[in-house]
Formats: C-alpha cells, sequence, structure tokens
C-alpha cells in the first residue's frame, strides 16, 4: 500500500523517500562496527591502488639477483623475491590488479546475470524455462574445472581470467533477479506504472531493479572476494596472468617454492590476499545488515 | 510428492546436455591435441595419425559429438585415452575419495558453522559474535592451497600427529577436510546466523517466550527448526561442488580425487574422462540439490504442500 | 670422471633420448622430475656428488621391510609398450627384465641374455638364460623375447625402440637363442637392447588380457612382482622370491604419486616417505642440513636450454641468435633457476658426462655490445619483438622473467606465453612458437642418438628437435655417427657435430642439471644410477 502512494505521488516526493531510504541504510551500516572496519579496509586497498607510483620505494618488475630472496628489512619492508623485487613494491601495485580482477569479473557477471534474471523473471514461460536451465548447467559445474576449462579454451593472461571467473558467476546474479522480480512483477506500482503506458525496459530499469538492489549489491560485494581468492586459484594451477605483473596469486603460488626458507614470499601476499577478501566480506555483511528492512531494530 | 520428485529428475536431462554441451565444446575449441601429450616425444607423425584414427579424432564436431551422444545414450561413457580404462571405471575409483572427503569437510563446516552461527544471532553485536565470525571470515579469506600448506607445515611436519599426504585411512582425512571445512564453515555461519536472526525476531518466538520457555529450548525447538531452510541449501551446495572443485586440496594432499582427475585430464586433453568426469560431478550436484529440497518438506509443512 | 666416462661409453649407446619440451620437460621444469642422471655406482665416484649415506659397523639393520617411494607423476599404464616417462620405466625396470642392462661403468652387460654376439653387420644373436620364470611360474623364452620386440614394433603409443630393428628378422632357433636384424647398420643396438622400453614380458600372459589389461597388472620376470595400483596414490610391488638372482632385501616397495612438489619434500622431512625422487632444488639445502633426511646429487644427463625456432623469420639469421646469444646472462639464469649446487654449466649440447663432450668449444660469454654489433649487422638494430612460448611454472615463469629484462638492453621485447601442457606440445610440434625452453635427458646414454632427434632434418618438428635446425653439414655427421660402430671414432664425430651446431646457435645453453634425490636418515644401500632406472633391490634400513 505505500508503495502505491510513492507512486501515484508526485515523483519528488518519491526522490525525497528514496534518499531517506538511503539516508536510513548509511546511517545503520554506519553503526555496525564491523562493516565501518571493512570499509576503512577497502578506503586503504583502493589508496594503495591509486597512489601506488608514489608510495612504492621500488619499480615492482626491477630485478636484483644479488639480493633476491631477501628477508624482510629497513630497505625492504616487506624482503625481496625469488629474483630481487621489492615484494612491498609489488603488494602495492598488486592491488590494483586484484581490484580489477575482482570489479571487472563481478561487474561482467552481475550485468549478464541481472539482465538474463530480469528477462527470466518478466517474460516467464518458455524464455524463462531455457534460461533458467542454462543457469542449472552452469551451476551444476564446480565453478574452478569451468574456469579451468575456460582459460584453456581461451588461453593464459589478466583478461581471459577475468572472463573465465565473470562466467563462472552469472547463474548466481541471475538467479537472485529473477527471484525479486518475481516477487515485485504482481504488485501494484509495476500495474500501475504499465497502465500509464510504460515500456517493459523502462519498468525494469526504474521500477525493478532499484527495488531489487539490496540482495545484488550484498551477493556482489561478497562475490568481489571469491573473485580475487579464484584468481589465486587459477594462478596456482598455471594458467593465471602473464608475468612479470605483480599479482597477488602468482606471488603467493610461485613463493611455495620457498615456503619455508624463505617464508615472507608467500606471507606477505597470502595476507594481503586475505586482507581484500576480509574486508569485501566485512563490507558484504554490514551491507545485508544494514539493507535488510526486518533487521531495523 | 513422487509426481514432484519425477517431474524434477526429468528436468535433469534437458540439463546433463547441457553440460555435455558446454564440456565437449569447450574441449573441442580448446587448442593442443591429445595424440601429443599421449605419444611423447619419440613418436614419428605416423603413430600420431594412426593415434588419431583409433581415438576417433578425426570427425567433424557434430560428428564427434552424436557419436559421444549416442554412446552415451547406451550407457557408454567412452574410454580413457592414457589408461585405456572404461571412464566409468576412472571416476569409480576416484569418486568415493571425493565422496569421502566432501561428507568430512561438510560435517566440519556444519559443526563449526552452526555452532558459530546460532551463538552469534543470539548473542548479536556481542563479543562473541565479533570474534566467532571474524574467525570465521578468516577462515573463508585463506587461499586454500596456502592454507593447506600451512596446516601440513604445522600438523604433519613440527607436531607430527598427522600424516602430511596420501589417503590411507581416516587420519588422513583431517588436514584436507579442516582445509576446505573451514572455508565453507564462514559461509553456514553466516547463513545461519542471518535466519536465526529473521526467525527470533518472529511472534511465534515471542510467544514461546511469553510462555516462559527457557532460552536453550526456545532455540533448539523453534528457531533453529526454521532457520534450518537457507542453511541445508547452502550445505546443499557446498557439498556438491566440493565433490569436483576441491581440486587445489587435493592436490596439495594427494588425495586421488574426481577433481584432481579431471584437472589432469583437462591438461593433457584425455576429453573422455573429462566429459565423464564433469557430467558424473553435475549429475551428484544436481540429485543432492534434489534431496535438498525434499528435505525442505520434512522440515517445512508449508513447503510439502508445494510439492503436489 | 670425464675420462672414466669416455672409456666407458665405447660400447654403449641406447636412445631412450626422452628429449625436448614434451613429456620430459613438463615433469623436470617444475622441479619436480629427475631427468636421468649418470652415475657409476656402489660408491660415490662417477658422477655422484653427494652420494647416500653408507652403513657404518655400529648401525642395526632394521626388521623395517616397507620402503615407500614418491614421484610426482602418475604412468598411465605399466606395459612397456607405452611412451618413455622416466618414472613410469623405473617401475617397469622392478617388474621386468630385459636382455642386456648397463653395469655400473654404463657398458651393456648380460642380465636375460647371458651372452651376445655380433654376426655380421646387421644381425645380433644372444643366449639367454634357461632359469628364469614369470611371476606366475611360465619359463621365459625366446618366443617371449620375439614377441615382446614385435609388439613394440607394431605399437602405437610413441614407443619408437624397436624402430631400427627389422620386424621380420626376429629368429627363435631354438627356446633360449634369440635372433635380431637391424634395418640399417645402427651402432646403438646393445644400448637400445638394455632399454626398459624393450622389456621382456609373457606372451601367453599378454595375449589371455590383452594389452589394456596388462598394463594395470603386468606380470614380468623382475625382481618385484605387481600387487596393486590404486589410481592416484600408489603402485605397489613385492620382492619376487623366485628371482634367479640376488634378491630384494626389502620385502615391498610402494611407489607414491605425490604430484605438489612442496607436499613431497613435507611428507619426506615428516617420515611419510623414505625416498623422493625430483627434490625441488630448493629444497637441497634444507634436507642435507636436516638431520632426519640424507640429500643425494649426482650429475645428470640432461640439459636445459632455450631453442630459437630457426625456421621462423625473425630467427633464420644465424647473426640474430648468435647476438642474442651474447645478450643473455646464462650463468645468473643457472643459479637462479636451477640451483647453484644442483646444476652446472652448460658448455655445450652433450652433457659432460657422455662420451664425445667437448669443452673446447668457444662460448657466446655474456656481452651486450657484441650482441648490439651482430643485431646492427644482421639490420635488426631498432629492436624487434620475440614471442617466448613455455610450460606455465614458476621455474620457467622465472626463466622467462630473467630472459625478458636482459633482452631489453638490446632492444628486444619478450613477450610471455605461457601455456599449458596440452595445449604447449601440439604448439611446438607445430613449430608455432619463436621461442621456447626445453630440456633433453640422452637416456640411452649415447650423445649421437640424441643429437639426431635433436638436429637431424629429418627429426623436424618432432618432440626432441625444438629449435627445428636444418643444416646439411649437421646432418652429414649425424648420419655418420649412426653407423659407426667404433665407439672411438663416434666419440671424434659427436666433438665435430658440437662445434657445427655451436656455430648455428639454435641454443642458448643455461644449465646441465643434476639429479637431486632426497631419502630419509635411516635408508641404506641406495644406488644412484646413471639413467635413473634405479634398481631398489640393495636397499634396506637401519635402526
Amino acid at each position: 500500500m505505500e508503495k502505491t502512494k510513492d507512486l501515484t505521488s508526485s515523483s519528488e516526493a518519491g526522490s525525497i523517500k528514496k534518499r531517506s531510504q538511503v539516508k536510513e541504510v548509511w546511517r545503520r551500516f554506519c553503526r555496525n562496527k564491523q562493516a565501518m572496519v571493512g570499509m576503512c579496509m577497502l578506503l586503504l586497498l583502493i589508496f594503495a591502488a591509486i597512489f601506488a607510483d608514489i608510495i612504492a620505494p621500488y619499480d615492482p618488475v626491477e630485478q636484483d639477483i644479488i639480493n633476491r630472496l631477501k628477508p624482510p628489512s629497513s630497505a625492504h619492508w616487506f624482503g625481496t623475491d625469488e629474483l630481487g623485487r621489492d615484494i612491498f613494491s609489488r603488494i602495492l601495485y598488486g592491488s590494483r590488479i586484484s581490484l580489477t580482477v575482482g570489479l571487472i569479473a563481478v561487474g561482467l557477471s552481475s550485468i549478464v546475470g541481472c539482465a538474463l534474471g530480469a528477462i527470466a523473471g518478466y517474460y516467464g514461460g518458455v524464455l524463462d524455462n531455457i534460461i533458467m536451465r542454462c543457469t542449472d548447467v552452469l551451476m551444476a559445474i564446480p565453478s574452478i574445472l569451468l574456469n579451468i576449462s575456460i582459460v584453456a579454451a581461451l588461453g593464459t593472461g589478466l583478461q581471459n581470467v577475468m572472463i573465465a571467473i565473470g562466467i563462472s558467476s552469472v547463474p548466481a546474479y541471475c538467479r537472485i533477479m529473477r527471484a525479486s522480480l518475481l516477487s515485485l512483477k504482481e504488485q501494484e506500482f509495476v500495474d500501475a506504472s504499465r497502465a500509464a503506458g510504460a515500456s517493459d525496459v523502462h519498468i525494469i530499469i526504474h521500477h525493478i531493479l532499484p527495488n531489487s538492489l539490496a540482495p545484488l549489491i550484498v551477493q556482489a560485494t561478497l562475490k568481489i572476494g571469491g573473485a580475487i581468492l579464484s584468481c589465486a586459484s587459477m594462478s596456482f594451477i598455471g594458467l593465471g596472468i602473464v608475468p612479470p605483473t605483480p599479482e597477488w596469486g602468482a606471488m603467493l603460488s610461485t613463493g611455495r617454492d620457498f615456503l619455508r626458507d624463505a617464508p615472507h614470499l608467500t606471507a606477505f601476499p597470502g595476507m594481503a590476499i586475505m586482507f581484500a577478501v576480509f574486508a569485501m566480506n566485512l563490507m558484504g555483511d554490514g551491507l545485508r545488515d544494514a539493507l535488510d528492512p526486518k533487521l531495523k531494530n | 510428492m513422487l509426481k514432484y520428485i519425477g517431474r524434477r529428475l526429468l528436468m535433469m536431462i534437458p540439463v546433463m546436455l547441457g553440460v555435455i554441451l558446454i564440456v565437449f565444446t569447450l574441449m573441442y575449441i580448446t587448442p593442443g591435441d591429445p595424440v601429443d601429450t599421449l605419444l611423447g616425444d619419440d613418436a614419428t607423425p605416423e603413430m600420431a595419425e594412426q593415434l588419431r584414427e583409433e581415438l576417433g579424432l578425426n570427425g567433424t564436431y557434430i560428428e564427434r559429438l552424436g557419436k559421444y551422444l549416442v554412446n552415451l545414450a547406451h550407457g557408454d561413457l567412452g574410454i580413457c585415452y592414457s589408461t585405456k580404462q572404461p571412464v566409468m571405471d576412472r571416476i569409480i575409483q576416484t569418486f568415493p575419495n571425493s565422496l569421502k572427503l566432501a561428507g568430512c569437510s561438510v560435517l566440519l563446516s556444519v559443526a563449526i558453522g552452526l555452532t558459530l552461527g546460532i551463538v552469534s544471532a543470539v548473542k548479536q553485536y556481542s563479543l562473541f559474535d565479533n570474534i566467532a565470525m571474524t574467525l570465521a571470515m578468516i577462515g573463508n579469506a585463506m587461499p586454500n592451497f596456502w592454507q593447506g600448506l600451512l596446516l601440513m607445515l604445522l600438523f604433519a611436519l613440527h607436531w607430527k600427529i598427522l600424516p602430511a599426504s596420501g589417503f590411507d585411512g581416516w587420519t588422513y582425512m583431517i588436514l584436507p577436510a579442516i582445509t576446505i571445512g573451514t572455508s565453507s564453515a564462514a559461509a553456514v555461519a553466516r547463513m545461519t546466523r542471518s535466519s536465526m536472526l529473521e526467525v527470533i525476531r518472529q511472534d511465534y518466538i515471542t510467544t514461546a517466550e511469553a510462555k516462559g520457555q527457557t532460552e536453550l529450548k526456545i532455540i533448539i525447538f523453534h528457531a533453529l527448526k526454521n532457520a534450518l531452510i537457507p542453511v541445508i541449501t547452502t550445505i546443499g551446495i557446498q557439498f556438491g561442488h566440493l565433490l569436483g572443485g576441491a581440486v587445489l586440496t587435493e592436490s596439495i594432499f594427494a588425495v586421488p580425487g574426481v577433481g584432481k582427475m579431471m584437472v589432469d585430464a583437462i591438461k593433457a586433453r584425455n576429453y573422455p574422462v573429462v566429459q565423464g568426469g564433469v557430467l558424473m560431478v553435475a549429475l551428484t550436484f544436481s540429485l543432492v540439490n534434489l534431496a535438498v529440497d525434499i528435505l525442505y518438506a520434512f522440515v517445512d509443512p508449508r513447503i510439502r504442500s508445494q510439492y503436489k | 670422471m670425464k675420462k672414466r666416462f669416455l672409456s666407458l661409453s665405447l660400447a654403449l649407446c641406447m636412445v631412450l633420448t626422452a628429449c625436448g619440451s614434451g613429456g620430459e620437460e613438463k615433469q623436470t621444469t617444475d622441479g619436480s622430475s629427475p631427468a636421468p642422471s649418470e652415475t657409476s655406482s656402489e660408491s660415490a665416484s662417477a658422477g655422484v656428488e653427494k652420494g647416500p649415506v653408507q652403513t657404518s659397523d655400529t648401525e642395526k639393520v632394521s626388521s623395517k621391510d616397507t620402503l615407500v617411494v614418491a614421484f610426482d607423476r602418475e604412468p598411465a599404464t605399466l606395459d612397456p609398450l607405452g611412451n618413455n616417462v622416466t618414472v613410469k620405466r623405473m617401475i617397469e625396470g622392478s617388474i621386468f627384465d630385459t636382455l642386456l642392462e648397463f653395469n655400473e661403468n654404463m657398458e651393456p652387460s648380460p642380465c636375460l641374455a647371458e651372452s651376445w654376439e655380433q654376426i655380421d653387420e646387421l644381425t645380433w644373436k644372444f643366449n639367454l638364460r634357461k632359469d628364469v620364470k614369470f611371476h606366475n611360474g611360465d619359463p621365459l623364452t625366446s618366443k617371449d623375447v620375439k614377441f615382446s620386440f614385435l609388439r613394440v614394433g607394431n605399437g602405437t603409443l610413441g614407443n619408437d625402440a624397436a624402430t631400427q630393428f627389422d620386424p621380420n628378422g626376429y629368429e627363435t632357433p631354438d627356446d633360449y637363442t634369440f635372433i635380431l636384424k637391424t634395418l640399417e647398420p645402427w651402432a646403438f643396438t646393445e644400448a637400445q637392447v638394455c632399454s626398459e622400453a624393450l622389456s621382456i614380458v609373457p606372451e601367453k600372459v599378454v595375449t589371455e588380457m590383452g594389452d589394456d589389461a596388462f598394463g594395470r597388472a603386468p606380470v614380468g620376470s623382475g625382481a618385484y612382482k605387481f600387487v596393486s595400483w590404486t589410481a592416484g596414490d600408489n603402485i605397489t610391488v613385492e620382492r619376487n622370491d623366485e628371482y634367479w638372482r640376488d634378491k630384494s632385501i626389502l620385502k615391498t616397495i610402494k611407489f607414491r604419486i605425490i604430484t605438489e612438489a612442496a607436499s613431497r619434500t613435507i611428507d619426506l622431512e615428516s617420515g611419510g616417505v623414505d625416498i623422493t625422487l625430483g627434490l625441488p632444488t630448493t629444497d637441497a639445502d634444507r634436507i642435507e642440513e636436516n638431520p632426519d633426511t640424507q640429500l643425494i646429487v649426482s650429475t645428470g644427463a640432461t640439459d636445459r636450454y632455450i631453442a630459437f625456432n630457426c625456421q621462423k623469420d625473425v630467427f633464420k639469421d644465424k647473426r640474430v641468435r648468435q647476438a642474442l646469444n651474447y645478450a643473455t646472462d646464462k650463468e645468473s639464469i643457472r643459479v637462479v633457476c636451477y640451483g647453484e649446487n644442483t646444476s652446472e654449466t652448460m658448455d655445450s649440447v652433450v652433457p659432460s658426462t657422455l662420451p664425445g663432450h667437448i669443452s673446447s668449444l668457444k662460448q657466446y660469454d655474456y656481452d651486450i655490445e657484441k650482441a648490439k654489433e651482430l643485431l646492427k649487422e644482421a639490420g635488426m638494430e631498432n629492436g624487434f619483438e620475440v614471442e617466448f612460448m613455455y610450460l606455465a611454472n614458476s621455474t620457467n615463469n622465472m626463466l622467462a622473467e630473467l630472459l625478458q629484462q636482459m633482452w631489453s638492453q638490446v632492444g628486444v621485447t619478450l613477450v610471455l606465453k605461457p601455456t599449458e601442457s596440452g595445449a604447449l606440445t601440439t604448439s611446438l610440434n607445430k613449430g608455432e612458437q619463436e621461442l621456447c625452453c626445453a630440456g633433453t635427458s640422452y637416456s640411452l646414454f649415447e650423445a649421437g642418438a640424441g643429437l639426431y632427434n635433436m638436429f637431424h632434418t629429418e627429426r623436424m618438428y618432432s618432440g626432441s628437435a625444438r629449435s627445428n635446425l636444418s643444416s646439411p653439414e649437421v646432418d652429414k655427421v649425424l648420419d655418420e655417427i649412426n653407423i659407426t660402430s667404433d665407439a672411438e671414432k663416434r666419440a671424434e664425430l659427436v666433438g665435430q657435430a658440437q662445434e657445427l651446431i655451436h656455430e648455428e646457435s639454435p641454443f642458448i645453453y643455461i644449465a646441465f642439471t643434476k639429479n637431486i634425490i632426497g631419502a630419509g636418515s635411516k635408508v641404506r644401500g641406495f644406488v644412484p644410477t646413471p639413467t635413473a632406472m634405479y634398481d631398489f633391490r640393495t636397499v634396506y634400513f637401519v635402526e
């Protein structure tokens, strides 16, 4: 009932209401300590990624064979790797790669997934059936195997790894989108809009998407962490990025040859990955709590 | 109910066909010739051509796919290129190992996840909630292979209380199960917590509280039962994915599982094994999901009424 | 040591050359599998740099009778018919016997054949022992030998051991005499007969079981009987108490498959494994220092090199290849990728342990100015792009990154293309790469045989010939080696071939890698052998 009123009243009132909703969510998000910690961690990462050029004391690909495998010291805070490169600088530059992988892979899968989910949910019928069976197919294949097959087919490299990770997480978004569409499309405000002559695309983008955003955002935030981990796994199998790109997963998997004698080669990239994934998970959980109206109090 | 199950089983057929189509196509477009890997370095071009003919690799895409599907309809998954055993035999050798491992890891993650989830829901925002969820999330955030190696160093080398690698009894299962279990425990914990939080706020819980039942009783008999549904889904999905997806853990701990077999097969372009393996894993995954849905019906009478 | 080898190897040859980038490279470059190494047995003499701990009087023999050996890659089959993969051949060696075998001096010596003679240029006669029985109790006769040879000749699985023999020339005048003919005069016949690829299988059993089933449950006449094979986990064999010569001390050997190198080392250190084959170079020092383990290092017969694809336009000019050879700091790459102490400087395509190796070649020492000069001469001074295709693993990644940085100094942009094994072998066999890195193991212990596979025009685009060199002069010398039965003369020709090949600069020499084995501190009696075909009969434990 409330929502119908929104629509029938002036659009201005609607936007005020929306703004206050965002405010309310933000307020609740801020109250959640974990979420704030997560956000600070994320901001730190973004900061590192943007200013890597300035902060990094060394060139991340500059080799120095004489000083290879050196433990952390004042000259090299995180020590040097198997080719004498400064691990601290590589980690800083690596944050760019990891954030890119996370964002692009998730962006790709959420856009494709949402589009498919919207089509399936809105039109229903045969189309719905076909799309949902396709997601069933993708869900039924373990994602790591799907990733490996896709990268094997396309060749190694950052771009193909992102595509692979993106494809394997399409079904999740598709399902979320479809589910919320199904529950929304029968509601009165959608009917009202349709009666007013709005096109299908308009209805989906202006009325349904905003209302199903909450679970999508939560899913996307959590999936960024997952994408970073998947990328690391691909490096382990030897299907990751092309060297000398300072990708954390690749650093970690190269470092395992030196696991015992130079543990800093694995410790720092490993912790960097943990840090990033942890930050995204904290954020995701915080957002979920903040966006869930049932948990208002 | 039976009708519902029947319909679901029927629906699996197109899904399985889709799985085959995707895997077959991916393998087809992947560069690389199985013959090169099979023959090694000393082979002559004639040997290669002959073997290619033997393996039926000279046909077109449609011919090969058609042949595979016809064989499949007869229950024949083909012959492994490298060992020359029927693919079914290879799956039978590895599948139980993965099943055991997945079972153990799921048990572990449920034990950890449910406990953490329940306690932190009941004591939301308490110190325990914060610590428990943080720990669960750290387990989830650690790259699996790194965690596995560190566990191995600690338990097998440093304390010498568990075997490092292999699959020769239940003690060998502990480390890999912890490696996988901790990462999925977080998912279970998170799911339990949020669905518990939802349930706790509902009227019947308040009623029960008003009736003066103890907190523990309420949690177990009222809240947990109703919060279980989404948790079961999570567990189902985890289990399904662990079957073929524990590739890195299987490799680190030298567990002869189906995931490792398939990755080796992808690398060697051993098409029948890849196709057969993925098909079996996908089938199991779908069956587990069906089982989960049926389980819902037992947990929740309202859902049961929908399965007509 | 070198001299000793020269003289020893007069007679021998044998081309198990598992070369190039296919199987062998895959194993060795991830720091895992051993390439056949070389060393003479028994004592820490030829080739053995870090011998196994010897028994001392104060030690008490333990009653432990199961040996666990870890290696990296599961064989597809234990049928000798299959292709040449080092560890596969080693396990086969414990189950089967061959007509001849290499003794500790790497000379062919009697095994199933108590004596043999060359009748004419093409014909060889072998007199078999009469007391040999297969594990099922059947006697081993010349019929089985003929069957085994014919089978390999007809096989399609990449075993090329019998390609030089005339399939119609095998004769069995009686149960214990076997005659074989080569198609052309061939200098490596005796060495080839030593190869595990020509193991003798029981005709009756193979025919009954069929090839495929036989490969999963082999029956031979060797020192160990096959017991079980748990797919992906282990292969177990047991002492053959009816063996016709010295029996194994230990009752059971369990060969365990542990793919991940780091896990393999940890399992050795934690005592789950007694012997680890193909220890990663990065673990060598620690295994040596650890009181619970011992390190065994022996000089190998394996090359590691970067190969120019001479058929690609960019590398058709010899001067470009030489220039880039000068632009490469080979020593740095060797130390970083293959370990200071676990590899040796490579100064020729023929490993220093093989007869005919020469160390007098004028090396392409690291010299950027010279490189620039040569590039200018070739008209390439303005820089160009080269694609480097290699098997994606951490050792190769390091090599590629080092090379990229070195070549950038002469204006060459190296585009890295790490590729997974399945796609790589096919691409290389088609000659699609511009540059690749590879390794060659001279497992037949005969330089001529290996060089033929790597550099003869006939073998272009085959698994071992990664540079696809085609040079009439080289071909001529290699052809001559093949038919020269006089070992000293052959060694001389091998020297000539090395000079010719070196001048062409098809390879950048990186390292001769050694064979690194880790063993528990209680293991005694292990004999590191040149061919990496370890014989575990003498191994035992002490308290």
